[in-house]
């Protein structure tokens, strides 16, 4: 496949599930290297992949342009494993049990060996975006460097009941946007896009990313089955967009006892649902979601029109109508 | 002792170099500083003396600070050796090698204000109550004299809520503190302090604090007996002494029943510093009157002393111009002080965490977190910028590391003190005062060992490869599993989140200014990764220095590589900095085998459970403790000799007595 090129409508890249599974091959003879220590950590996740959204916003931007196949799959190997990395150390902060209905890497291998597999999934996308040129490697490192203190600025907020949903969007630019908006830019920067299209999509990566993490949120407090165990997040302080849109305006004295409570169980986290939903906190979020969607569109706008554009367009477009 | 020289009246008042509001060891220790350098100064001081009947704990920094000041003698005082850190429900945990002392406060100011006079500072005993600002620098009105005092230079250092310093801004974080000397019945012989802290309420970031203090005096059988308490409500300060007094009773009974016998001290703590602050005053704002108080430890001594230090070296460097020694000074002490001590309401939240830190971290030797403690609880190691090792070089070779090393630390700094200043700290701070092993220095010298010159860059490469060693050192070993509180666990928290941060900004800077490299960047964490897990899943083929060659490696190797370095060359010093890797570890292993300070800062305990050091290290008798230390100098000694060997393959240069001044200091201790 090295000198394939990824072509319009009907090329074998835009079967995602043949695209998918070239990211597996590559993602797993990158970490066959690694030995059977640390495959064996990061094998959980490399196997039950998510939707894998991310890499197929690799493949849609690089196909405005004009790529080569073999690389748009090792730009799809290094947004996956920067994917794969942070859920590691995700999971070991979040003191999260459970990973995709399995146990999370720390419970299975030991906290130190889950958190080396990190930092190998992290040197291993490393060494492949510095394969794939200088300026690949540019925005890489940047977004790294990017979603390394949105990581930060996401725990230092803990317990903070003030926190408005301006200041909290712009934690979740810093904490999920990054890797979206790294993934439309390799596309465009491996499909050759003039400088104005790299932009158009990076700013349509980044709104997508931030309207994902909060309607996750919103799944989070319906308490819809995501594999996650619900909750969680509230548990350890760290309020998320429908919360925090219900504190604003109501000054809620008891949800905010609720959420600050040193012994908070599995019936407080009813009843904050229950004042979240009569504060409309769940509306409100969706209606912020939906606002960052509507840009992510506009921002669309500036790219090629085609079917690859029309692939990115109804991507957002999903996600508006993702069930409640 | 001169006398003080007297003011001369004349119609046109004489402009004096430099004045000097506030006679505190903020203000005295800048003053000092200057008239030794022959400039003409006055000390502005209302002449009152606040209560001094307590005992003061002068840190490590502080006490090279002093070392350091011109025409001053220090009387008395008792040496602190350790740290007893205390919270609540949480082990004991000893902090060592602390290097500070205590001595009563009045013998400090006196001590500080005779070696002004003696240096010919002029002292006005009046209050100054008015500043102006005019063409040849500042009028200073005071309420006894009608003539003001005219200066090119105006340094103020009147204290918290004195003259020139501004009120804390909104969101500033007010604390109270009192200190008092009480008797106890220290054990003879005892060279340790305790520290006790409760910390707030881990889910309510505004919930009140208290950090308290016994710190042994001079005076036989007496500790003074500091409380600091921050979002403080108000409570009469009695009251909050005996609430100190109760926490040491409940948490360190080995010191006595304490009761009190000297009289009470009290005051509010400014912990607001913000840049903002010090560039619109009119003059230098040092000490308390700048808001640098450590917001843990309330201890605010060592950044008056430094900031007066700071506020006359810039002073010296502008004699001419007040307004670039301003400029000068506020970059300098925004540079060594931000986020530290800062007002905002993420500093609030981030002093939360802090806390949550130190508790829930407490159990812990991993050595990112003990590392991390230190730099939250002792301001140490800004001055050790000029270490032993660099010291020990010849002054051609000093010309070239020292700047460069300055440059590094100026990247690691300016990369990461915004978000997250403890970590800044930490970067910069040594083991002990005056001991840094410098990856970079390493990195240089392979460099210039490889025939490649000095450009700006490379200091920048430095600094991340530093950020990246750092980043490093938070994933080997595993950080305790502490769940007692709802929330998140902070020992886990701030090594994976501080982890992945610096290796994060290191990537980045790497990407940025040497792009060439960012592929062994990778390659060199991927391996260390692979390596480290072996050696934890007890591969026999892994031995425990393994994982410090690799560590090491790669700043030779770097420098190597930047230089051009045939693929031999590269190889040699790949090796060479190996051999300085696995004899950094030995070296570890001989320090904690004897019980002395490891350059870790873990235990043996720690190198044992985690298999970061040599098999069956920690286990065994004390015959057999003998042994392994012998074991591990002959080890180290071994690593030594190879490096060597390997290093007179190179042609003579500067950059090889770099490599080889270089390994000689990884090993030094170990002779010991």
């Amino acid at each position: 496949m090295n000198d394939a090129t990824v072509e319009e409508a009907g090329s074998v890249a835009f079967d995602p599930a043949a695209f998918a599974e070239h990211v597996s091959e590559r993602i797993r003879s990158l970490t066959r290297t690694l030995g059977p220590e640390l495959e064996a950590v990061v094998a959980g996740l490399v196997d039950r992949p998510g939707k894998r959204l991310r890499s197929q916003l690799v493949a849609h931007c690089a196909s405005l342009g004009d790529a080569r196949l073999d690389e748009v799959v090792r730009a799809g190997a290094v947004v996956e494993l920067l994917q794969v990395a942070s859920l590691l150390h995700d999971d070991v902060v979040d003191q999260a049990e459970t990973r995709r209905f399995a146990p999370a890497a720390h419970v299975a291998h030991g906290v130190e060996a889950a958190l080396l597999g990190g930092v190998a999934c992290f040197a291993l996308a490393g060494q492949e975006a510095a394969e794939l040129g200088a300026v690949a490697n540019a925005v890489t490192s940047r977004a790294v460097a990017d979603l390394s203190r949105g990581e930060m600025l996401d725990v230092e907020r803990a317990f903070d009941v003030e926190l408005s949903a301006e200041d909290y969007l712009a934690v979740v630019d810093g904490k999920t946007a990054p890797l979206f908006r790294l993934s439309c830019e390799l596309g465009a920067v491996l499909g050759g896009c003039e400088p104005d299209v790299r932009d158009a999509v990076a700013a349509y990566g980044a709104d997508l990313g931030v309207a994902f993490q909060v309607l996750d949120d919103c799944l989070d407090i319906e308490a819809a089955g995501t594999g996650k165990p619900a909750g969680r997040d509230m548990a350890l302080g760290l309020f998320g967009a429908p919360v925090l849109c219900a504190l604003q305006p109501a000054d809620d004295r008891e949800l905010a006892g609720l959420l600050l409570s040193s012994d908070f169980g599995a019936d407080d986290m009813r009843r904050v649902g229950e004042l979240v939903e009569r504060h409309g906190g769940i509306a409100t979020a969706r209606a912020l979601a939906a606002e960052r969607l509507d840009r992510a569109l506009d921002a669309l706008e500036a790219a090629p029109s085609g079917p690859s554009r029309d692939r990115l367009a109804q991507l957002a477009q999903q996600l508006r109508g993702a069930p409640a | 002792m001169s006398r003080p020289r007297p003011f001369t009246a004349s119609a046109d008042p004489p402009v004096l170099d430099v004045a000097v509001v506030g006679g505190g060891p903020a203000g005295c220790s800048a003053a000092i500083r200057l008239a030794s350098e022959g400039l003409d100064v006055a000390l502005v001081h209302d002449g009152s003396r606040t209560h001094s009947d307590y005992d003061v704990l002068l840190t490590s920094v502080s006490a090279q600070a002093l070392r350091d000041t011109p025409a001053l003698e220090l009387a008395v005082h008792q040496a602190i050796e350790s740290i007893r850190l205390r919270l609540p429900g949480r082990p004991l945990r000893t902090i060592d090698d602390v290097g500070a002392f205590s001595l009563r406060r009045g013998v400090l100011n006196d001590a500080l204000f005779f070696a002004a006079m003696s240096l010919g500072v002029r002292f006005r005993a009046d209050a100054a109550t008015a500043i102006e600002r005019a063409e040849w620098g500042f009028e200073i009105h005071s309420a006894e004299r009608r003539v003001p005092l005219c200066a090119r230079h105006l340094i103020l250092a009147a204290g918290g809520g004195g003259l020139g310093a501004s009120a804390a801004e909104d969101g500033a974080r007010r604390a109270v503190a009192v200190a008092a000397r009480c008797a106890g019945e220290p054990s003879p012989g005892d060279t340790g302090m305790e520290m006790v802290f409760v910390p707030p309420d881990p889910t309510a970031l505004r919930s009140p604090a208290l950090s308290v203090w016994a710190v042994p005096g001079p005076a036989e059988g007496t500790f003074t007996v500091r409380v600091a308490a921050s979002n403080h409500d108000g409570e009469d300060h009695d009251a909050l002494l005996a609430r100190g007094i109760d926490a040491l009773r409940t948490e360190a009974p080995g010191i006595g029943a304490l009761t009190p016998v000297g009289s009470l001290a009290a005051g509010v703590l400014d912990t607001g510093y913000a840049r903002q602050r010090l560039e619109v005053a009119d003059g230098l704002l040092v000490g308390d009157a700048a808001g640098l108080v450590n917001p843990f430890t309330g201890e605010g001594l060592s950044y008056a002393l430094e900031s007066g230090a700071l506020a006359a070296a810039a002073v010296l460097a502008h004699r001419d111009d007040p307004a670039a020694a301003q400029t000068a000074y506020v970059r300098k002490l925004d540079f060594l002080f931000a986020g530290s001590v800062e007002a905002s309401r993420r500093a609030l939240r981030r002093d939360h965490l802090a806390w949550r830190f130190l508790s829930d971290a407490a159990e812990s030797d991993h050595p990112f977190i003990a590392k991390g403690r230190r730099a939250i609880l002792l301001p140490e190691g800004l001055q050790g910028i000029t270490d032993t090792l660099i010291a020990a070089l010849d002054p051609q070779l000093q010309a070239l590391a020292g700047p460069f090393l300055v440059a590094c630390d100026e990247v690691m700094v300016s990369t990461i003190r915004d978000d997250w200043p403890f970590l800044a700290r930490m970067a910069v701070t040594g083991v002990g005062t005056d001991e840094r092993l410098r990856p970079a220095l390493l990195m240089l010298a392979a460099m210039l060992a490889s025939g490649g010159e000095l450009d700006l860059r490379l200091a920048t490469l430095g600094g991340g490869l530093e950020l990246a060693m750092m980043g490093a050192l938070a994933f080997l070993g595993a950080a305790p599993d502490v769940r007692e509180q709802r929330g998140l666990d902070w020992a886990q928290v701030s090594v994976v989140v501080g982890g992945d941060f610096l290796l994060g900004q290191a990537a980045r800077l790497i990407a940025r200014f040497g792009p060439e490299v960012s592929w062994s960047f990778a390659e060199w964490l991927a391996d260390l990764a692979v390596l480290r897990a072996q050696r934890l899943a007890g591969r026999p083929d892994v031995p425990a220095d393994a994982t410090s060659a690799a560590l090491y490696e790669f700043p030779a190797r770097l420098g190597a590589e930047l230089a051009g370095a045939d693929p031999e060359t590269v190889e040699t010093l790949r090796d060479f900095g190996s051999e300085c890797g696995r004899a950094f570890l030995h070296v570890d292993e001989v320090l904690a085998l004897t019980g002395r300070r490891t350059r870790l800062d873990t235990t043996l305990d720690f190198m044992g459970e985690n298999r970061l050091a040599t098999d069956g290290l920690a286990s065994g008798d004390a015959a057999q403790a003998a042994e392994k230390v012998t074991a591990a100098r002959t080890a180290t000694a071994e690593a030594e000799r190879r490096g060597r060997a390997g290093v007179v393959q190179l042609s003579e240069s500067p950059g090889r007595e770099l490599l080889e001044a270089f390994l000689a200091g990884v090993c030094r201790p170990a002779e010991v």
